[in-house]
């Protein structure tokens, strides 16, 4: 009877450890949950195989109208902590958290913590408003990379060196890859580049290039303007000189065409990057296919 | 014959209800709606300081940014081998921004950058200069990395985040800072660039309640 009550303790004791075990526990792989595809990439690159990276939401929605699903919230409550945006882009993350009771139990990185914001372009001076595009740049990005890895690093000491020198290596690449664009851009004398682009999304990217965008199409962030609005920006981009209109890759909208019908001004295409499969490398080929964009939009608007 | 006189129903009791109505929706509705309104409220700077988000001009802002990021960098690569602040030249050859000399680098007044590590006690500090070149509306920029070596004793070794300031001034021909406390700075006209960052704004967006 003895022997059978302390057999039962052991049990109990044994299953009160391995729930109360922290996320780092030596030889569990930590399961990091990620809400938007740039992070996945991020993770993914840090972290190696040394954890296992968790999508939120499944491919194949807009994160900027999502609802949560059933079977987000069965997925939370398998991470050991989620990584997110937090400032724009995944308010779902917090929707999911609440329907699941697991705020305040799930640790967060919010990989913008500490990363230097810039306003909206075209928001007055006395009104600056905050983009939340910080995953569409190169700069930002490098931010954001060391602030994940520190954040894992701290919750999973014993991979803390390689989650800091998978983090390294990674900047590095993307470091190289803007510089082979640079390098393309070298001998292009300077011109005044003025470019429309759909909404304030392109605002980190185009900084790091020295550019600034001359006009912004969408009166809001996905609100799409109305006949008297398109009039006008018709009218401002023809007034401004404007060289090229950077439009939505994953989000068509036909009053584009109408602006592109009406100015006879180039379209290209940029992503959002947050549409498509989770891979490790989704991030570094949507931002080379918009570097490319951009390099291409500025070489062409020195023949024009 | 008995007439008796039926006067017509006013509506004015109505009227007067239904305004009163309206009065107290919009009331409520303008105060729900003035307790949901989130002001951009940065910190208060102090008088030596300036907001990256909201006083520099465009090409500045994208240095500082570069900038900002480059610090980071810099604490990586000393953070490694025999901690050695790394050199202009490694810099370069790492095409970090604002110190590789590409066309953007060109197009935000050519930055000459000197690069000088004095050493003061305890503190090991790296001091980079930034002044321009070319003309026009760009100023210096002084980033000052100081690394505690006391914080590197056993078991207090992470140090992840080490100090990093970002000083602005709008005189080209400014030299080179030979004391680095705020107050010297201060008094030969420097600003110290302050960003507006990303935990500020979740919890503006969020307050207290961010998980």
């Amino acid at each position: 009877m003895k022997l059978r009550m302390i057999i039962v303790l052991t049990a109990l004791l044994a299953l009160l450890f391995a729930n109360g075990a922290t996320a780092a526990s030596p030889g569990q792989r930590l399961r990091v949950g990620v809400t938007l595809h740039p992070y996945y990439s991020f993770v993914a690159n840090i972290v190696g195989d040394l954890a296992e990276v968790v999508p939120l939401i499944k491919p194949g929605f807009n994160s900027h109208a999502y609802k949560p699903q059933p079977d987000d919230i069965k997925r939370i409550m398998d991470l050991d902590v989620l990584v997110l945006n937090g400032i724009g882009h995944d308010e779902f993350a917090f929707e999911i958290l609440e329907a699941s009771q697991m705020k305040g139990k799930i640790p967060l990185i919010y990989a913008n913590e500490g990363v230097s914001l810039i306003p909206i372009a075209g928001t007055g001076a006395g009104a600056k408003v905050v983009n939340p595009h910080t995953f569409i740049s190169i700069t930002a990005s490098i931010q954001q990379i060391y602030n994940i890895s520190c954040s894992l690093g701290r919750l999973d000491p014993a991979h803390q060196k390689s989650y800091r020198s998978n983090a390294r290596n990674y900047v590095r690449k993307l470091r190289k890859m803007k510089a082979f664009y640079m390098e393309k851009l070298a001998d292009l004398p300077n011109i005044d580049f003025r470019c429309a682009t759909i909404h304030g999304g392109y605002d980190y990217l185009l900084q790091e290039f020295g550019l600034q965008v001359t006009v912004v199409i969408e009166p809001s962030h996905g609100l799409k303007p109305t006949a008297s609005q398109l009039a006008t920006t018709i009218d401002k981009i023809r007034d401004l000189d404007v060289n090229v209109i950077f439009t939505e890759m994953n989000f068509p909208d036909k009053y584009v065409d109408t602006i592109h019908r009406e100015t006879g001004i180039r379209i290209r295409y940029l992503s959002h990057l947050t549409s498509g499969n989770y891979t490790a490398d989704d991030f570094e080929n949507g931002l080379r296919a918009n570097i490319e964009a951009l390099t291409a939009a500025l070489i062409e608007s020195r023949s024009n | 014959m008995e007439q008796q006189i039926v006067k017509p129903l006013s509506t004015r009791s109505e009227v007067i209800c239904l305004a009163m109505m309206v009065v107290v929706v919009v009331m409520i509705s303008g105060g729900v709606i003035a307790g949901r309104i989130r002001p951009n409220d940065e910190k208060v700077l102090k008088p030596h300081q300036l907001s990256a988000f909201r006083d520099l001009n465009s090409l500045e802002q994208g240095t500082f940014n570069d900038l900002y990021a480059a610090a980071m960098e810099i604490n990586e690569l000393h953070g490694t081998g025999d901690e050695e602040w790394p050199s202009l030249a490694t810099l370069e050859d790492e095409c970090m921004p604002p110190f590789v000399k590409d066309r953007v680098w060109k197009k935000r007044g050519r930055l000459a950058w000197e690069h000088r590590v004095p050493w003061s006690g305890t503190r090991h500090v790296a001091l980079y200069l930034g002044v321009p070149r070319d003309a026009g509306s760009f100023g210096c920029f002084f980033l000052v990395m100081i690394h505690d070596h006391a914080g590197k004793r056993p078991g207090t070794e992470t140090v992840e985040h080490p100090p990093c300031e970002i000083w602005h001034h709008d005189d080209v021909n400014v030299a080179f800072p030979e004391i680095v406390t705020d107050e010297a700075l201060m008094v030969k006209g420097w600003k110290e660039v302050v960003a507006y960052k990303g935990e500020e704004e979740v919890q503006r967006l969020k307050g207290d309640g961010r998980s």
